[in-house]
């Protein structure tokens, strides 16, 4: 038994070590060359800019995401099952799909030009799509249910004994006063996990900005798919590839101590 | 702590104003459900070129239907994702219940290793298989598609299975062997029987990763086997186009029906539970 969890858990093992000797395959020679290619002005620029695009996503999603996933748990039960269902929907349904609806929305010809035009509040459509704001909407739009969801989960949880709150309130601590206190604090392992669920995949997201920046927008997903399907120059493409799994790993070694690991294991 | 044998108190809810709430509802909903009910109201649009509403048709379903190019995508697509799925579930469950039956050297690692391919940016294992497979003599193709996903749909199925495990009651195994079954009987009569509802759940999970997977498929997929997600990322680089909508829209569909079979599955695992 223990073999056959072992052998896919292994190849997989064996994959991630693949990702360098693969890397000093192409090459032959060892060298810390791409590396310090990293560290060039453009290069380092694309960098910096795929961290702080998925800095702001996380925190809008946060942003708007803590409310709603309070509200949620919150809700009574016949209407907690609805919403969180309606979560649920489009965490399942394809990012490609949901991105081509934001497209067909804010497009040039799409929806909201094409209202706003035939009421005559606008002459010319407006240039939504193919900007950086479209992109940040259309992450934004594809992330929001992974921040919502593991928020919810444990929200859920300390909704679960309010006895935590009424010794909050029995001590004299007011609505809000237990909210900050108790409540988001309690919460903190849920704002792990979602900020993680959205950072990370937004720190590689590559069809987002290719399709809603119209090229004007380049993260290190873009740059990687560059290096490695049109520069051809696969060591370079390696070198941001492994940069992006050390922040990764990084990320996740220091946010599983406050990781709710029960809301995968939960399987949604 | 109940010494004062008050009535046991319900959760005081937060009095946050109720229209706030509703206002709350309303634009997070409406943020996440108009763009795709936008789509899908427009694939039944007459017109080609506009957003404005012209008549109402089922042409661009009939032009689906004829497209060849679409059809051999799709066929691709159910062909990886039925394969990924047989073999990530099979795997995945064996995973699961050895996980959590067994305690081994490594194991916190391992399980803390399972998350990696599921949180780590997908690019990054798309051109980490790109480099490998040649190596290894995988042809790129249906083949690398489903070695690609499954290395991220088995923890999936791995982590549900192993979720379900864990409200197993062990005495039912204990009594099966005590009964005289063999360990292979007792893991296909009785303890797979138990847990199906998780393993479901994980299938359905693998399943609709695979159907969905657009960037390992997009590095990995060769030529002539281009997926449904590739091709339509394809058809949108070329601008958009009515029967996009409608292909949508059934993707929509199908993900709606995998759903409400999730959930199901899920709700009899919490009534077992």
């Amino acid at each position: 038994m223990v073999f056959f969890f072992a052998i896919p858990n292994l190849y997989m093992l064996f994959i991630s070590f693949m990702q360098v000797g693969g890397y000093g395959g192409v090459v032959y020679h060892v060298t810390l060359s791409n590396y310090g290619l990293l560290f060039h002005w453009i290069e380092f620029k694309v960098i910096a800019d795929s961290l702080l695009f998925a800095l702001l996503v996380t925190l809008f999603c946060l942003g708007v995401g803590y409310p709603f996933a309070y509200i949620i748990a919150t809700a009574p039960p016949r209407k907690k099952i609805v919403l969180l269902f309606l979560v649920i929907v489009p965490f399942w349904t394809s990012s490609l799909i949901r991105t081509f609806a934001m497209m067909f929305l804010i497009g040039t010809e799409g929806f909201i030009n094409s209202v706003l035009l035939s009421l005559h509040l606008i002459h010319q459509p407006l240039d939504m799509l193919y900007t950086l704001g479209a992109t940040y909407v259309g992450q934004f739009y594809s992330m929001l249910p992974y921040m919502i969801l593991p928020l919810y989960a444990s929200l859920q949880g300390i909704m679960d004994h309010p006895e935590y709150m009424e010794a909050a309130r029995d001590l004299g601590a007011g609505a809000r006063k237990t909210f900050w206190r108790v409540v988001a604090p309690l919460s903190i392992p849920g704002i792990a996990t979602g900020s993680l669920l959205v950072f990370i995949p937004t720190l590689g997201t590559f069809f987002i900005p290719l399709l809603m920046g119209g090229g004007g927008v380049v993260l290190v997903g873009n740059f990687i798919e560059n290096q490695f399907l049109a520069a051809d120059n696969w060591p370079f493409g390696a070198a941001a590839s492994a940069l992006v799994i050390a922040i990764t790993l990084l990320l996740i070694g220091f946010g599983s101590r406050y990781m709710n690991n029960a809301f995968l294991e939960e399987g949604k | 702590m109940a010494s004062l044998a008050a009535p046991p108190r319900a959760a005081r809810k937060e009095r946050a104003p109720q229209w706030t709430r509703q206002a709350i509802i309303v634009a997070v909903l409406g943020f996440l459900y108009v763009p795709i009910l936008v789509l899908i109201i427009f694939s039944f649009n007459t017109s080609y070129l506009s957003a404005l509403w012209t008549g109402f048709t089922f042409h661009w379903y009939r032009v689906l239907l004829q497209e060849p190019v679409l059809l051999h995508s799709l066929g691709v697509s159910v062909e990886v994702a039925i394969i990924q799925t047989i073999i990530s579930t099979i795997l995945g469950t064996l995973g699961g219940i050895a996980l959590h039956r067994y305690n081994f050297w490594g194991k916190k690692a391992l399980v803390y290793f399972l998350y990696i391919p599921i949180v780590i940016p997908e690019i990054v294992m798309a051109v980490a298989l790109l480099i490998y497979f040649p190596h290894v003599g995988v042809p790129l193709g249906v083949p690398a598609m489903v070695i690609g996903q499954t290395t991220f749909t088995i923890p999936y199925v791995v982590l549900v299975v192993r979720a379900s495990m864990a409200g197993f009651d062990t005495t039912l195994e204990e009594a099966s062997r005590d009964l005289g079954a063999s360990e292979l009987q007792t893991l296909w009569r009785v303890t797979i029987p138990v847990i199906l509802p998780g393993i479901v759940v994980g299938a359905l999970l693998s399943f609709s990763q695979s159907f969905d997977d657009f960037t390992t498929s997009f590095f990995v997929d060769g030529s002539g086997n281009t997926p449904l997600p590739v091709q339509i990322y394809g058809m949108l680089r070329h601008g958009v186009n009515p029967s996009v909508n409608a292909l949508s829209t059934v993707i929509v569909a199908a993900t709606l029906i995998i759903v409400l079979t999730g959930q199901r599955a899920q709700r009899r695992r919490a009534q077992r539970g």
